[in-house]
């Protein structure tokens, strides 16, 4: 599942206009959550294990954009990215107080160019000790390699989502791909 | 608390079943003035707003004085909200403070915070540099009583554990143009920061407004030794750059010229005239002493040209005939005197056709020098001018340039006042205007007296929904939301106060004795709340029986 970036683009200034309108009066918000509930659904849905959690959490993402909509300020930036953080901070949370178990879509067919960076063959052997690999990750680091790698978000995309510089965001991917590539040699 | 991760476990069969946005609206409102925005708590609360009446699940959350208080019937970890929406009514003082955005500012507050802002350092989104002046809004929140009423979060997620800021100071920056927009950096700004607990092992984290959660900032300096370097930093009279004066040699020599310039004018030879045997005539002798202009005539003929002139003048005898000087020009006056009369006329001297072309070559040649050193003079004053101009404006820089780092000799001196009295300054680059936090992260507390609790409003039938836990002498509070709260710790010896933000923005506090005498382990209390009217925080340190700064 690729996140729809050509979306994250569109009609940034609508959006700036509803989200404005949506400060001084909240009903205007539903144009956003009927526009945007599909791709934040689809993003939790694929990280989240618990089939029955998938549209509670969706919802209560959308809940805490209502929530902090007075403390969104367009920076030039697509209104869903501001959303996908959310989504990721949250998601962050339940796993952690293990409310919701993760879900990791680990397999050969979205592993190679990972492999690929990793030095590693693209082997079905690989592709399990891969996934265990990344099962030591943080969720923040997991996040960016599910992001990159599996769905192909742009890394600049990546750093929006993650509120991070664009330098940022590569030193810490690179870091993550240092850790598992001594994971997997350890291994 | 480690995640569990199912890999390779198909979801794609779950369909999208998005909530009707009405219900979230509900939601959201019944959230917006009450409950922290917390994930997990929200998700139950929509799980119990779909199997229970909204009513019921007020009735299920209130306590209030008409039923028991509850009290705790499981070990829960309290749970410091990340966002609550609830504002109190205490208005926090602040401090305002003009700025030019044209010109590098220095800016101390009555509290000790010093701001370096760079010329140019404001700007409207998606616009230029602002010309205007700009207000500089500074609120700080250096207690945690004012902390918690400000109700900006206090909790941080350091790899996966929630750690509560114990505080070593907080401040907000705002900035705004004059129509009251706000204004956003342009440039860094680097402000220095009092540390007025005198601990020196606080982090500072930066507060994202739009998640509502810290990152963490490396400061550039941390304490009073090399906060002294940073003091010194600023330009004092002495290190600061002098701007190298003009002599001003020329301003004499101006004078000096402009007087040769005089005298070349006033001493221009006579221009030869040649005579007109038309006109009347004396011709006379002069002396040449009296008139040196003169003395290249051999013989100095003057002619008439007066309308009064005639010929019986030369009939009538004339006692004294003299000769003077009328005007510059080439005009004179020849006086003649008998024992009737006076009679003055004009007259001019010319010459005869060979003295004449004589003299006005000699003229020529003379004027023509004169000419020319007057044009080299003409030249000289105009550059002389232009450099003293030059040598002027450089002095009204130099004296701008004086009174700027006098200002900054005085903000050193201040500083430098306020760090021999030790208190520790830290100091740190702004790329962005909001919260920053000068904190310790750390766990909640394992140790101390754990009290079961029950919270409710004295007299009325106000819900208690959270209550936070203020430790005064470590300055950090904890936050106890709902179902969390009934349980909590404090340590023994230390003064706590027990302080509720109602949906309705007072605040409520219990005033009774927290000693450990009163209140012992294990055992249920029930604390009962009063609610203050205060709109100030004074007023509140009043009700709350501070008397003086925590």
């Amino acid at each position: 599942m690729k996140i729809p970036i050509e979306e994250m683009h569109s009609n940034q200034a609508e959006d700036a206009e509803l989200v404005a309108k949506a400060k001084k009066d909240m009903k205007y918000f539903e144009v956003l959550y009927r526009k945007y509930y599909s791709q934040i659904f689809k993003f939790v849905r694929k990280r989240v294990a618990n089939a029955d959690l998938v549209n509670d959490i969706t919802s209560q993402v959308f809940l805490k954009a209502m929530l902090n909509i007075e403390k969104y300020k367009h920076q030039g930036f697509p209104f869903s990215s501001w959303l996908y953080r959310i989504a990721l901070s949250e998601l962050g949370d339940m796993f952690r107080a293990e409310t919701a178990e993760r879900a990791l879509k680990v397999e050969w067919s979205n592993s190679a160019d990972l492999l690929n960076d990793l030095d590693e063959s693209a082997s079905k052997n690989d592709v399990n000790q891969l996934a265990s690999a990344l099962n030591i990750l943080s969720e923040d680091n997991l996040s960016m390699i599910e992001m990159r790698y599996f769905e192909k978000v742009k890394l600049k995309e990546i750093a929006v989502i993650m509120n991070l510089s664009e330098s940022n965001a590569k030193v810490k991917m690179h870091r993550t791909l240092n850790m598992l590539r001594k994971h997997l040699k350890e291994k | 608390m480690k995640r569990k991760v199912i890999i390779n476990q198909d979801t794609s069969n779950v369909t999208e079943n998005p909530r009707e946005f009405s219900e979230l609206l509900k939601d959201f409102n019944s959230l917006k003035y009450s409950v922290p925005a917390n994930g997990n708590t929200a998700v139950r609360y929509h799980k119990l707003i779909a199997g229970l009446a909204a009513v019921l699940l007020i009735g299920f959350i209130i306590y209030n004085h008409n039923s028991a208080p509850t009290l705790a019937e499981e070990n829960t970890t309290p749970n410091h909200s990340e966002k609550r929406v609830t504002e109190s009514n205490i208005e926090l003082p602040f401090w305002e403070a003009k700025v030019d955005n044209g010109e590098e500012t220095i800016l101390i507050s009555p509290s000790g915070v010093v701001i370096e802002v760079p010329q140019g350092a404001f700007s409207l989104k998606d616009q230029g540099l602002l010309k205007d002046s700009i207000t500089l809004k500074l609120t700080q929140y250096d207690d945690a009583l004012s902390i918690l009423v400000s109700q900006i979060p206090m909790s941080y997620d350091s790899a996966g554990m929630k750690l509560h800021f114990q505080s070593d100071g907080m401040f907000n920056l705002t900035a705004y143009d004059q129509n009251n927009n706000e204004v956003q950096l342009k440039k860094d700004i680097k402000v220095h920061y009092p540390q007025t607990s005198g601990r020196t092992n606080s982090n500072t984290y930066i507060l994202d407004n739009n998640v509502w959660s810290y990152s963490e900032h490396t400061p550039l300096t941390t304490y009073a030794a090399v906060c002294e370097n940073t003091v010194y930093k600023f330009q004092t009279e002495e290190n600061a750059p002098k701007a190298k004066p003009i002599l001003n040699t020329r301003n004499k020599t101006i004078a000096d010229l402009e007087g040769r310039y005089e005298d070349l004018e006033s001493s221009k030879p006579l221009e030869p005239r040649k005579q007109n045997l038309a006109n009347y005539r004396f011709l006379l002798d002069v002396n040449p002493t009296e008139f040196p202009e003169l003395t290249s005539f051999e013989d100095v003929i003057f002619e008439v040209k007066d309308s009064r002139f005639s010929w019986s003048i030369y009939e009538e005898t004339w006692n004294d005939i003299s000769v003077s000087k009328k005007h510059k020009g080439g005009r004179y006056l020849v006086t003649l005197k008998n024992t009737k009369r006076v009679e003055i006329f004009d007259v001019y001297p010319v010459l005869g056709e060979k003295d004449f072309l004589d003299a006005f070559s000699d003229y020529s040649t003379e004027i023509q020098h004169i000419e020319e050193e007057k044009k080299d003079i003409s030249k000289r004053i105009k550059t002389n001018k232009k450099r003293e101009q030059a040598f002027l404006a450089q002095l009204t820089r130099d004296k701008k340039h004086l009174e700027k780092v006098t200002s900054r000799k005085r903000i050193v001196n201040q500083l430098t006042a306020n760090l021999s009295a030790d208190t520790p300054y830290r100091s740190i680059n702004l790329g962005e205007l909001g919260v920053v936090n000068f904190d310790i992260g750390i766990p909640l507390p394992a140790k101390g007296i754990k009290v079961q609790a029950a919270f409710f409003i004295s007299g009325d039938s106000n819900s208690v929904l959270e209550v936070n836990l203020i430790n005064l002498e470590d300055n950090i509070y904890y936050n106890y939301a709902h179902p969390q709260f009934k349980e909590f710790r404090y340590m023994r010896g230390q003064k706590h106060l027990l302080v509720s933000i109602l949906p309705d923005g007072r605040i409520a506090a219990y005033r009774g004795d927290l000693s450990a005498e009163k209140i012992k382990r294990g055992e249920p209390f029930k604390f009962e709340l009063e609610i203050s009217e205060a709109t100030n925080l004074d007023d509140l340190r009043d009700f709350l029986g501070l008397t003086e700064s925590i």
